[in-house]
């Protein structure tokens, strides 16, 4: 018996074994998803990454999708949270001072009447922000108001220095893509027997 | 001080080691050895639908790999499934629509909740401890597992369709339909007794699955070797873990009257190896295998079997003890009890194998039988399973019943004192003196169970089985006759050092049980009786026990934490 449960947890361990490594050997062999994901990105360079394919289906009425650029440094990725309804993930700094920023995708969202409106490269975006300071935290809030969704995000930064920096450097790296991309990536992977969205 | 008595003047008969059965010419026939390569009576072995799920996993593992690993054939699968799944989403209808929506959002938030739940407080209640274990543990390596498929595939959900249900993070494997099935079989394996109930319960299990994974297929939520993959991994692990750590033949989920969950089932496959063991290793054929189930004897399977001689045809009773894993670490346990309560007062160090226990178990009754102590006849070792059970096969002691429910008279009490005074003469102790494991037939005693035995014990552990044999027996008459029948055989001191020594702790369960049922202070009687002496600390204090308390406290905390943070994983906590 203990010959035929070795042989047997050997054959689960190859089994999971072998899903890892023909994951991280094959990639982008999996799906239309990973396929879309590879060939699309914005005209800033938002790459289309799996995540945000995920987000578009979680918020299937949102007009738009965050992303991240690849060109932030000195941050890291830390929880993803996608379900249907909702998206959240967020960043973190690298160096110790414990910076964070969550991002967020809803449906609908409603900014604080005192949010300012802030220019936006996209007129079809609406753009809101707050700044604050609770104790010695430096808050930074963003709304990202467009048809059918709203992305939100929020930075903060337990020790201030140098904050605006930081918010600056956040908000060149933040993107979003319009869902037609990712809606004509799919297409053109499928062949077009579909899209992102039903037709 | 009285005087103490040469025991060769008591009157009394001496105990011998005789079998109640003259079987000894019996034996020798009908023997069989057997040959090298020949499986034993009951090889380990997975069972049916063990083999079959892993199979299963093999198969349709071996073939995703296979696909997933060249692009093309992914893509064409990808596309294939997203294909079928906006085909079904064609045929959707708006009434189903919303029932199977409610449905979906209901087993998704409750299905791990309210089979999981149940099935922990039935373990809990039925103290099936291991189980318990076992069954969130489980859960937790399915979450790991899926949580790392799921991270490093990344598979969307699927395109081109409304997606009408629950879901949260990505679509292989399938969460809810893969944390489901763990719940089920995890359920299955360790609450539902084998049989009609199990073959139901998979009926039930399966369809519950099936119907969840089409479910979501029907509302757009996943693919279908997203489902597949979900169930395979859902089911698998905990299958394994649970044929692993907790096989159905040495932990049957039984909830007959009186069970005792450390007693093995010796039905089915199990009684047919002692069967054919019993014939072929001792030359009789068994008519009938019968459990015992006594209730002191968690240490063991006690079993009665009637016997046919092979030579002569007659038919006997014998008594036989199956010894297993399960009862290994029943004693591993009870021995780190007791350095925890005493600190290694005594020789503590637990066994490694079946195979030691068996034997340790038998020479202490040849050595019983050896210092004149009535013990029942041992016939021998018998192997069912190699290193994993055997049996211990002895006189059934025919007629005898145990002494605390006979009649206890002057001449019972002289007997059952010689077998300690004997046990004190040739350095034994018995370990384990109550009334279960003193049986009577007529005047005279025999000792059972003697497997807690030991050879040059502690004089502190001699004192405790004088003072625990002087309870027995004083339980059944009154502590005076027993004192004054023991001054034959020890001296004042020797009782005063007894009853020094005894405490709650050094008393057997059952013996505990009965003197706090018996009106009398028995202890108090005999301490008053016997001159005075100043407690013997039983207490050892030792930077090991100490850590080993430590450890222990510890490790329950981290244990209790890391089972409050498991909960939560596999969803029957919120976060």
């Amino acid at each position: 018996m203990k010959r035929a449960l070795m042989v047997a947890g050997a054959v689960v361990a190859v089994f999971v074994l072998t899903v890892v490594l023909s994951a991280v050997i094959f990639p982008d062999a999996r799906s239309v998803a990973k396929d879309a994901a590879a060939d699309v990105t914005d005209s800033n360079g938002c790459a289309l990454t799996g995540i945000v394919v995920l987000e578009a289906q979680a918020v299937p009425s949102a007009s738009k999708v965050p992303c991240v650029l690849d060109t932030l440094v000195g941050w890291t990725e830390g929880t993803q949270q996608v379900e249907n309804g909702s998206s959240r993930h967020s960043y973190q700094t690298t160096s110790t001072e414990g910076a964070q920023w969550v991002i967020e995708l809803h449906p609908t969202c409603n900014p604080p009447a005192e949010a300012s409106t802030a220019p936006f490269g996209d007129k079809d975006v609406t753009r809101r922000r707050t700044d604050r300071i609770e104790g010695t935290i430096a808050i930074h809030e963003e709304w990202y108001v467009f048809a059918g969704g709203c992305a939100y995000y929020e930075v903060t930064i337990p020790e201030r220095f140098d904050e605006q920096r930081l918010f600056r450097e956040l908000e060149l790296s933040f993107r979003l893509i319009d869902r037609a991309a990712i809606n004509a990536s799919v297409e053109r992977r499928s062949d077009g027997a579909f899209g992102l969205d039903p037709t | 001080m009285t005087e103490t008595a040469d025991p060769a003047d008591v009157d009394v008969t001496p105990p011998v080691a005789a079998p109640s059965h003259a079987t000894d010419h019996h034996l020798q026939q009908g023997l069989r050895r057997r040959p090298s390569g020949e499986r034993p009576p009951l090889p380990k072995h997975l069972d049916g639908s063990t083999i079959i799920w892993l199979a299963m996993s093999a198969i349709v593992g071996a073939i995703w790999i296979a696909l997933v690993s060249d692009e093309n054939a992914a893509r064409a699968i990808g596309l294939a499934e997203d294909k079928f799944v906006i085909a079904v989403a064609g045929l959707r209808v708006t009434a189903l629509n919303d029932i199977l929506t409610t449905l979906d959002s209901w087993v998704f938030t409750w299905l791990v909740p309210l089979v999981g739940w149940p099935a922990m407080i039935t373990m809990a209640v039925y103290k099936r401890w291991r189980h318990f274990v076992l069954f969130s543990i489980s859960l937790l390596v399915v979450v790991i597992v899926g949580g790392l498929a799921e991270e490093l595939i990344h598979r969307a959900r699927p395109f081109g369709v409304t997606i009408l249900g629950q879901w949260n993070g990505w679509a292989q494997p399938s969460k809810p339909v893969m944390m489901g099935t763990a719940v089920l079989v995890g359920a299955y394996c360790s609450i539902v007794p084998t049989g009609r109930w199990r073959r139901i319960a998979a009926a039930v299990g399966l369809g519950i699955v099936l119907f969840y994974a089409a479910m979501e297929i029907y509302l757009g939520v996943s693919h279908p070797t997203d489902e597949i993959v979900a169930m395979l991994l859902g089911g698998a692990i905990p299958l394994l873990i649970f044929r692993w750590f907790a096989p159905e033949t040495i932990f049957p989920i039984s909830y007959k009257r009186g069970g005792n969950s450390a007693h093995l089932d010796v039905g089915g496959e199990r009684g047919a190896a002692i069967r054919s063991a019993v014939e072929e290793q001792l030359g009789m054929t068994v008519l009938d295998v019968k459990p015992l189930g006594a209730p002191g004897s968690a240490g063991s399977t006690p079993l009665k079997l009637t016997v046919a001689f092979e030579l002569t045809g007659d038919e006997g009773q014998l008594f036989a003890k199956l010894l297993a894993q399960s009862h290994l670490r029943s004693d591993r346990t009870y021995k780190l009890f007791r350095t925890l309560a005493y600190g290694r007062l005594e020789d503590e160090t637990k066994f490694q194998t079946v195979r030691r226990l068996v034997q340790a178990e038998d020479y202490l009754g040849l050595r019983f039988a050896a210092a004149g102590i009535k013990v029942p006849k041992t016939y021998g070792i018998v192997e069912i399973t190699p290193e994993s059970e055997y049996l211990l096969v002895t006189d059934f002691l025919d007629g005898y019943g145990e002494i605390g429910d006979a009649e206890v008279d002057v001449d019972v009490v002289d007997h059952a004192l010689q077998i300690v005074r004997r046990m004190w003469d040739t350095g034994l102790a018995h370990r384990d003196v109550k009334p279960a494991n003193l049986m009577t037939k007529g005047s005279d005693v025999a000792v059972i169970d003697v497997g807690f035995s030991q050879v040059r014990p502690t004089p502190w552990r001699q004192a405790i089985d004088l003072a625990n044999m002087m309870l027995v027996l004083a339980l059944r008459t009154n502590p005076e006759l027993v004192y004054e029948r023991a001054l034959l055989l020890f001296t004042e001191d020797d009782i005063a050092e007894a009853f020094a020594a005894s405490r709650s702790i050094t008393v057997p369960t059952q013996l505990r049980q009965h003197l706090k049922a018996d009106d009398r202070d028995l202890v108090g009687a005999f301490r008053a009786m016997a001159p005075p002496r100043k407690p013997i600390k039983i207490q050892r204090w030792s930077a090991r026990r100490v850590g080993l308390a430590l450890g222990v406290v510890l490790g329950g905390l981290g244990l209790l934490l890391l089972f409050v943070a498991n909960l939560q994983a596999i969803g029957l906590l919120p976060s």
